[in-house]
């Protein structure tokens, strides 16, 4: 690949780190992520994707931007509202960089459509909201070989990792099954800080440009763990389960599953 | 001898806000009770009933996972940090309004009412008509945005038709 001369002055500061240099930009910009979510965590980690030239960007969200999402949705804007995510999302990045090639997907995904969604790309992000979504992106980067970069967040905590295929833990180690929705704090303690999903967002595309330029040590095998609130990052080890019922010894979980299901409340 | 026990803000309502609390013990079992103690109702967001922690929490001593140490029976000493860690998934609430349209046979049951109980979310109806054959509820339903799908799906269940309310005609 040649760069013109506008993409040399656009990755100058890339280019002039010995870990990216001529050939890493080359690399991101060849190279295919996949951004599940364009929320609050969608939003930093997009946009830092974009600007960092990452070749194709697929965003997959099926919601439309509320008002209050803007709090922390920092690529939608006040004109967005009643607008798919998607949609804006693209705008805003395409605003920023016309390098990079936007795909937005619109349908909600499932078991019945996530290999096809996920296939072609070589990150998976996790930036979604909710259990059934996180465990059924977990088993599809299990089952087809996709390195996944998950974070999550709540009021003022934050969680990120790196699930890597066929190496190490997968999400189902850490929290083998979601939590029953009454247990699940109610709405009225929900909420959360808008810069928060900045903050992880922010590190997941950080983990993503590090997993596609194949440098530095990734969270793979460790959970980081913050907190707004006392500003304290803590690293907890994270390991394979031996008993993991996706990636352990004897796996229960040999295919795709109904994740609403597996979240259901049964009262 | 005194632990430190590091709480994560979900469960921050039951120790008055705190981040960081003392606790006693020689393992994690005795740690956990004896929150339990200052902190009543703790546990049992921690605990299974026969005392096995939760598989949507994770609890760490120091940097491992006790899962890999020796569950409740590990050994703590004075210094340690235990960190009670929960799956978290995001999701600030949102508000969404709809039209509910009821089929004539279920005008009569609490179906809000169970929307509400069931999927904790906060509802608030803005209009309606209802009468013994017709049952229009405009509403606006708040919580998780994975509740409001279920407590959609719940409603759909029993007959009724859930439309988005596009345009902002109730506020």
């Amino acid at each position: 690949m040649d760069f013109t001369e506008e993409q040399i002055k656009r990755y100058a500061r890339h280019i002039i780190l010995p870990e990216v240099g001529g050939e890493g930009q080359e690399r991101l910009l060849s190279s295919k992520v996949l951004l599940i979510g364009a929320g609050g965590l969608g939003a930093p980690c997009g946009l830092y994707l974009g600007a960092a030239g990452i070749g194709t960007l697929g965003i997959a969200d099926f919601d439309t931007v509320d008002l209050s999402n803007l709090q922390r949705q920092i690529w939608h804007g006040n004109k967005d509202v009643g607008r798919y995510k998607v949609d804006s999302a693209k705008d805003s990045i395409e605003r920023i960089n016309p390098d990079v090639k936007v795909i937005a997907y619109k349908d909600k995904i499932s078991k019945d459509n996530i290999h096809e969604l996920i296939k072609d790309y070589d990150v998976i992000i996790d930036a979604t909201d909710n259990f059934p979504t996180r465990y059924l992106i977990n088993d599809a980067c299990h089952f087809y070989g996709k390195p996944l970069v998950y974070g999550s967040i709540f009021r003022f905590d934050g969680q990120a990792t790196v699930f890597l295929p066929d190496k190490g833990p997968c999400y189902r180690c850490l929290f083998p099954s979601p939590p029953p929705a009454g247990l699940v704090p109610s709405c009225q303690e929900a909420g959360v800080l808008g810069v928060l999903p900045g903050v992880i967002g922010a590190i997941q595309a950080n983990e993503a440009i590090k997993i596609i330029l194949n440098i530095g040590t990734t969270l793979n095998g460790r959970l980081l763990i913050y907190d707004a609130l006392d500003m304290k990052f803590t690293e907890m080890k994270l390991r394979q389960d031996k008993t993991c019922p996706l990636c352990g010894e004897t796996p229960t979980v040999l295919d795709l599953i109904e994740y609403e299901e597996l979240c259901e409340f049964k009262a | 001898m005194a632990i430190i026990v590091r709480i994560p803000t979900p469960l921050r309502t039951l120790t008055g806000g705190k981040s960081e609390v003392d606790a006693s013990g020689a393992n994690i079992l005795e740690i956990i009770n004896d929150l339990e103690k200052t902190y009543p109702g703790i546990k049992e967001r921690i605990c299974e009933k026969n005392d096995q922690v939760r598989r949507f929490v994770n609890v760490y001593l120091n940097d491992e996972d006790i899962r890999f140490i020796d569950n409740n029976d590990s050994k703590v000493k004075d210094g340690d940090t235990v960190s009670i860690i929960p799956a978290i998934a995001g999701g600030a609430s949102e508000k969404k309004k709809f039209y509910l349209n009821y089929p004539q046979e279920v005008i009569k049951d609490p179906l809000i009412y169970l929307i509400g109980k069931n999927y904790n979310v906060i509802t608030n109806i803005r209009s309606a008509s209802i009468s013994n054959d017709i049952g229009i509820i405009a509403i606006e339903v708040e919580g998780e945005p994975a509740d409001i799908e279920k407590a959609i799906k719940f409603l759909e269940s029993k007959g009724v038709s859930v439309e988005p309310i596009v345009l902002d005609i109730i506020e």
